[in-house]
């Protein structure tokens, strides 16, 4: 497609390519400078930094930062934390948007439609409006200062999303599928996990790769719900060890790495799926 | 028949509505009754103070700013990740030899979190070795020091900066697939009736990207509403709260002051314009559906 | 005075040769159709003359002036596209105006001209609609109107009829045929329905994996079809083709098939012994009647259309079903054992290459 458009009879040399192309490797450039910054001063002596030299290349490889970061056990806890409130959350909340999605997107009935803009709609509130109250009730359960809270906001939060999407999804599965599965004798479980949900792998991934990312970079929500440092994921974490590392700012770099590991590994592997569903869920919002 | 499909609807909608009822729907109804009580967050002791909360709003300084400065956030949000978002995506879109990498680059940040690229722009503004000043010395052989976040003039816009940067790769790819989503044939009735790139762009890109800027201003305007996260790890709101929005101040009121009530009563004030920009945002969305589509 | 030239016209992407070097001339005012399978090139060829696509060697004329590398907009041509292309953001007089607007004709004439085109298309009382508003048939004259107040000197149409029901189709179909006749424009219009091709073209240019198989008449095509191919792909029920041995027998020369005998007449250059096919057009058949008779036949199926039947027979030692199109309502039922003869004259015969022999005794 896009080579049919290229193709428009058209001299073959043309200067306005070539200048797009200075123009868009110079905001390149712009848009590396912070991120190449942070790699630069993670492999930096703090010395070097507060010398002024932390814009220019390093000499030699200083792994220092990392080893310290990587051998704080504060770090593991916050990583076994994050990790043991991303996956059952991402989980669970995709778990339910599958079976909401499926009943809007295969089984509609009177008014279905408004409570699936109703539940879309949560997608854009700011979290501010349900904190109070959400920490009243977990207050009340005895749950602050635990895992739990996290891993049920989570899978509350990402209902709206996981709902939008695998309705989309499943509104592609033709309807003589289902038509089919059921005059066989299927019932409308089966017809969901062995014709639906097999032909949603794509959609499926789509939203863990997004669920993950965001559940795993969230701030707000441990800040209010946990105070002891065991508690913490990775993100408060790195708050506040940049308090314990105030003036170490290779540390700092190299802690701002590491936390954001995880999600630019989802990134690399998955770029194609992440940015899918970050279009599709604006979108069709 | 029909009676099956009851059932089945009744039983797979009960868990996620249960789920998103209690932790996100009650909540929401709940923040209503506590903006019309003084609750201090712990004590079971509270009363009821009527609409004394909100009156309370109109008297507080502090959330005139917040407000103001929520309302800056908008406009900028609107104008510069949607605006420089656009640019790229058209320039992306032009055929370059590698698009797909420059994509990959303008749209890394959007996998951070906040508050990793919050570090890493308190590091840019960093007044001795940070990149701004860096670079700013070596245009102009100056020797600046200029503490960006600690100044009540800059703070607000230094925190902005950081969260266009981030933010503009997201309404880069939305516009790149709205370019996509273009039919091919369009451009090339362009080229058959002989208009220049401008006119293209002009006349025929801009307007049938319409869908896509919708959504590109809806998510922008309402991701500064709840731009908070960055906001925290770069000035916290100040210097001297210079730099609070609505979404800050009322953690501040909540949970440092433990004025929950008065908190509750600004996040209504809250769900009452985030309510407001959906309604607007499913509105424009149908109207763009009746066009195209 | 011919308005288009294509010469030695060739496109590739790498090693893959989509367009194998096309020679044409266009008459002006000749309506000329592209027709072949898909993936045979036609759609390509047709975007290489409209400048859409670039042509790798060769050149293109159009009025006498080499317009190979001239932009699609300063060629002189107008396009229709399947897909209609109406920017959905304008009303219908934008869409029809867009080229004069853009190149900032004076209101006055772009309201004239307007105003002609619509009456041309009966558009006049859908000037404020928008594309969605409109029905296919309805989206389709507005895209031939953007193409004709252009006043081109070649009109190019892809497949524009390929989106519309099988009613509106022909319904459209006339309507492009008094268009030309109304116009007298060049028209050239690629298609893969052959139908659409026989009804509406002057000449068809029968293509097939980037090269031109045949040009002619629809009549001449039909009746002297130069290959296989062709012979294949224009007319509906396809010919029947038979794997066969030249023979001679009483001194007359035939072809000899399984169970089948046809007889040629004495002028096809073929030596006996030597390996042939002979096509048979199924309305050059029938069963019974007057005919000579050239073979036995079991029928398999049969298809009542109301205006015609198509019978379906199998014959001893041949692998394909022999279609027959027979009258309104012939008294034949699977499983009747039938004489097949043969009413019309025409016998086509093709050599090993497929290219015909001599189609005609």
């Amino acid at each position: 497609m896009n080579d049919r458009l290229a193709s428009a009879a058209m001299p073959s040399f043309n200067p306005w390519q070539a200048a797009i192309f200075v123009c868009l490797a110079v905001l390149a450039l712009l848009f590396l400078a912070p991120t190449i910054g942070v790699l630069l001063s993670s492999l930096k002596t703090t010395e070097d930094i507060a010398l002024g030299k932390l814009w220019s290349f390093p000499t030699s490889l200083y792994l220092d930062n990392f080893r310290t970061v990587l051998a704080d056990p504060a770090i593991h806890t916050y990583f076994l934390n994050t990790l043991l409130i991303a996956v059952p959350a991402t989980a669970g909340s995709i778990v339910l948007g599958i079976l909401s999605g499926y009943v809007f997107a295969k089984l509609p009935f009177r008014g279905s439609d408004v409570l699936f803009l109703a539940i879309v709609a949560g997608m854009f509130f700011p979290p501010q409006v349900i904190l109070i109250p959400l920490f009243r009730l977990f207050n009340g359960l005895g749950l602050l200062d635990t895992l739990w809270p996290m891993i049920f906001v989570h899978i509350a939060m990402g209902i709206p999303i996981c709902t939008l999407m695998m309705r989309n999804f499943f509104a592609t599965v033709p309807a003589a599928l289902r038509e089919a599965a059921i005059i066989e004798g299927a019932s409308e479980w089966q017809v969901l996990t062995k014709v639906a949900l097999p032909l949603s792998l794509p959609a499926l991934a789509v939203l863990s790769t997004l669920q993950f990312t965001w559940i795993w970079n969230d701030f707000l929500w441990p800040l209010i719900f946990t105070q002891s440092d065991d508690k913490r994921t990775i993100m408060l974490g790195l708050v506040f060890l940049q308090g314990q590392y105030s003036v170490a700012w290779g540390i700092q770099g190299a802690l701002s790495l590491i936390a954001s590991l995880p999600t630019l590994i989802v990134f690399l592997f998955f770029q194609r799926y992440f940015i899918k569903g970050m279009t599709m869920g604006a979108v069709k919002g | 028949m029909e009676k099956d499909k009851t059932l089945w609807r009744v039983a797979m909608l009960i868990p996620p509505l249960a789920v998103f009822g209690i932790l996100v729907v009650w909540p929401l109804f709940s923040s209503f009754y506590y903006s019309i009580t003084n609750w201090n967050g712990f004590s079971a002791d509270y009363r009821y103070v009527g609409f004394d909360n909100f009156l309370q709003i109109f008297h507080d300084p502090l959330f005139t700013r917040a407000a103001v400065n929520t309302v800056i956030w908008m406009l900028a949000a609107v104008i510069v990740p949607t605006g420089l978002g656009l640019v790229l995506a058209l320039l992306i879109d032009s055929q370059v030899p590698g698009a797909s990498v420059f994509k990959s680059i303008f749209y890394l940040p959007i996998c951070l979190s906040a508050i990793v690229v919050g570090q890493i722009w308190v590091w840019i503004y960093q007044p001795d070795w940070g990149l701004l000043n860096t670079a700013i010395n070596l245009v102009t052989g100056g020797n600046s020091h200029f503490a960006w976040l600690a100044k009540p003039g800059t703070a607000l816009y230094a925190v902005i900066a950081a969260w266009s940067w981030q933010q503009t790769g997201l309404a880069m790819v939305i516009f790149l697939a709205g370019l996509t989503a273009i039919p091919p044939d369009l451009i090339e009735v362009c080229h058959i009736e002989g208009a220049s790139s401008g006119q293209r762009i002009r006349q025929v890109v801009l307007p049938l990207l319409r869908p896509a800027t919708v959504v590109v201003v809806a998510l922008g305007v309402i991701n500064s509403l709840k731009g908070f996260d960055i906001l925290y790890i770069m000035t916290g709101g100040g210097p001297f709260n210079s730099s609070d929005t609505l979404a800050m101040h009322m953690y501040n009121e909540s949970f440092k002051k433990y004025h929950m009530g008065y908190g509750s009563a600004i996040s209504v004030v809250l769900f009452l314009i985030a309510l407001a920009i959906i309604f607007a945002y499913f509105r424009q969305l149908r109207k763009v559906d009746e066009i195209y589509e | 005075m011919s308005t288009l030239t294509l010469k030695n016209i060739r496109k590739s992407f790498g090693d893959v040769h989509i367009i194998k070097g096309i020679e044409l001339d266009i008459q002006s005012g000749e309506f000329v159709v592209f027709v072949g399978p898909s993936g045979c090139g036609k759609s390509t060829l047709l975007r290489m003359i409209s400048g859409l696509e670039t042509t790798s060697s060769g050149m293109i004329s159009i009025r006498d002036r080499d317009v190979t590398h001239v932009p699609p907009a300063r060629r002189g041509i107008a396009m229709v596209f399947q897909s209609y292309a109406l920017f959905p953001h304008m009303s219908v007089a934008d869409n029809i105006t867009f080229g004069l607007r853009l190149s900032h004709a004076g209101k006055d004439e772009v309201t004239k001209k307007l105003a002609e085109v619509a009456d041309i298309l009966q558009l006049t009382p859908l000037l404020d609609r928008r594309p969605k508003q409109l029905s296919g048939g309805q989206r389709q004259r507005v895209a031939i109107g953007r193409a004709i107040i252009r006043n081109p000197d070649v009109f190019l149409f892809d497949e524009p009829l390929s989106n519309l029901d099988a009613a509106l189709r022909v319904q459209m179909r006339l309507e492009i045929a008094r268009l030309h006749q109304r116009l007298k424009a060049t028209m050239i219009y690629v298609t893969h329905d052959q139908v659409e091709a026989m009804t509406l073209a002057d000449r068809i240019v029968v293509l097939n994996a980037g090269r031109i198989e045949q040009v002619g008449a629809p009549i001449d095509l039909y009746e002297h079809p130069a290959n296989r191919f062709v012979a294949q792909f224009i007319g509906s029920p396809k010919m029947n083709f038979l794997a066969a041995k030249i023979d001679v027998v009483e001194g007359r020369q035939m072809a000899v098939a399984g169970g089948i005998a046809v007889q040629l007449g004495d002028e096809v250059p073929a030596q006996p012994g030597e390996d042939v096919t002979v096509g048979i057009r199924p309305e050059s058949l029938a069963i019974g009647g007057e005919g000579r008779q050239i073979c036995q036949a079991r029928i398999a199926v049969v298809e009542r259309l109301g205006s015609e039947t198509i019978a379906y027979a199998g014959v001893d030692g041949q692998e394909e079903l022999l279609s027959i199109k027979l009258p309104a309502n012939p008294q034949v039922r699977p499983g009747d054992l039938v004489p097949v003869t043969m009413t019309g004259q025409r016998v086509h015969v093709f050599g090993r290459d497929g290219i015909s022999i001599r189609s005609q005794i």
